[in-house]
């Protein structure tokens, strides 16, 4: 919480520091362009999504699993442990409070395929200057984080069957020693790939001198940026645009179905809150 | 194709497209039967409203340029480009003519506007991209 608030201010703060500065620049002669690659969308942007079968078909199966030895679980199921390993909170046995897991997961595929989904279908952004070269450099930024992406959901359906094992074999070390690694994992994977894949898919530094750099300069979008950070163009058809700044994508709020989107993504938090007590 | 947009342009959006996809076929970075995005996807990358685009494609199919399939979408006319009809030359005159006239009053001689149009051919012909 007070790392959200600080990070608003700094951001508030170095944004009307910019403001000002772009205030003061002149401008170039050559006008704003907008470029697109009409072969763009031809290409393949990211993994598909039957890539998530694998992850739904080791759902299904610990889910018939757990069904196939229901028998063999203890009345009160373990939810929660200590460090020491003592049990800190219990639920009794329905076929439910069993398979609450699987509902999670399923929540957590249909989140990532999204991503995906939205990884693929955002809006083309290119440099001004070299676009053809930028395109081919955007393509695989978008796929390695189409990768992680999917990677990411199969380690998490990985951890859930692991507590969900856990519950008929009981393990606690190798438990904790799987739900510590396999976050660290997806940290690591992120942390990773934000440092070598710039926003966007460009390189992290431009060896390039200051008389070879483009004159060209990109459209003012400024507007349409709310606070900096909050795209809100009601003109711009596409819904989900790369940030600004930063790592990812995020929405065009001018469109309801961003809304819808936002509402559904609090509504799988809010429900896994509640079956987790 | 790259297409090259000027947002701030007093030419409409979609007249800017459609000369840009005409320029496209001319210099041969389109070729003939190549797939254009569809309405949607170009809408969307170039943050214009899903008519304007619309606008571009209609015009360019009117005149046969592109053709629409149901499902392969929208493509380069596969069968050639349009010939040069009597319709086709009366508009280019008509076009033609207020730029002549501009040219007479500033003095510029017919050799000299001339060279600026197999200048400006060569350059159409070239293509912005080749360079």
């Amino acid at each position: 919480m007070i790392f959200i608030v600080y990070w608003a201010v700094l951001q508030l703060y170095f944004r009307s520091k910019m403001i000002k500065i772009k205030g003061t620049l002149t401008t170039v002669e050559s006008p704003p362009r907008v470029k697109i690659d009409t072969t763009f969308r031809q290409n393949k942007l990211t993994y598909s999504n039957y890539w998530f079968l694998i992850h739904m078909a080791i759902i299904v199966a610990i889910a018939i699993i757990s069904i196939l030895n229901y028998n063999a679980l203890p009345n009160v199921i373990p939810m929660k442990y200590d460090f020491q390993g003592n049990v800190t909170s219990s639920v009794p046995k329905t076929y439910l409070s069993v398979l609450a897991i699987n509902l999670v997961q399923l929540g957590i595929i249909v989140l990532m395929m999204l991503v995906n989904w939205s990884i693929k279908t955002s809006k083309q952004q290119l440099t001004p200057s070299n676009p053809a070269q930028f395109a081919a450099e955007h393509i695989r930024f978008r796929r390695k984080w189409s990768l992680f992406t999917i990677i990411t959901a199969l380690l998490l359906t990985i951890l859930f069957a692991f507590i969900q094992i856990n519950m008929f074999v009981p393990n606690l070390v190798l438990l904790t020693g799987v739900s510590f690694i396999i976050p660290v994992l997806i940290v690591l994977g992120a942390v990773w790939l934000s440092l070598t894949a710039r926003q966007g898919g460009g390189k992290i530094r431009n060896h390039q001198e200051d008389g070879e750099r483009s004159k060209e300069q990109p459209v003012n979008d400024d507007d349409y940026w709310k606070l900096g950070f909050i795209y809100f163009n009601a003109n711009d058809p596409s819904f989900i645009v790369e940030k600004r700044y930063g790592i990812g994508w995020t929405m065009n709020f001018a469109r309801p179905l961003s809304w819808y989107l936002l509402l559904f993504i609090l509504a799988m938090v809010g429900i896994s809150i509640v079956l987790s007590q | 194709m790259i297409i090259q947009l000027d947002m701030q342009s007093e030419l409409p959006i979609y007249s800017q497209l459609v000369y840009q996809i005409i320029e496209g076929i001319a210099s041969g970075e389109l070729q003939l039967g190549e797939a254009l995005p569809s309405v949607r996807n170009l809408a969307a990358d170039i943050g214009v409203n899903l008519h304007t685009v619309n606008k571009a494609y209609t015009i360019l199919k009117q005149d046969g340029y592109i053709l629409v399939h149901r499902q392969k979408g929208v493509v380069v006319n596969p069968d050639g480009m349009p010939k040069l009809t009597d319709d086709f030359l009366n508009k280019q005159q008509r076009e033609l003519r207020p730029i002549i006239a501009e040219a007479i009053c500033r003095g510029m001689s017919k050799e000299e506007l001339s060279a600026v149009l197999a200048q400006v051919y060569d350059d159409v012909k070239m293509g912005h991209n080749k360079e």
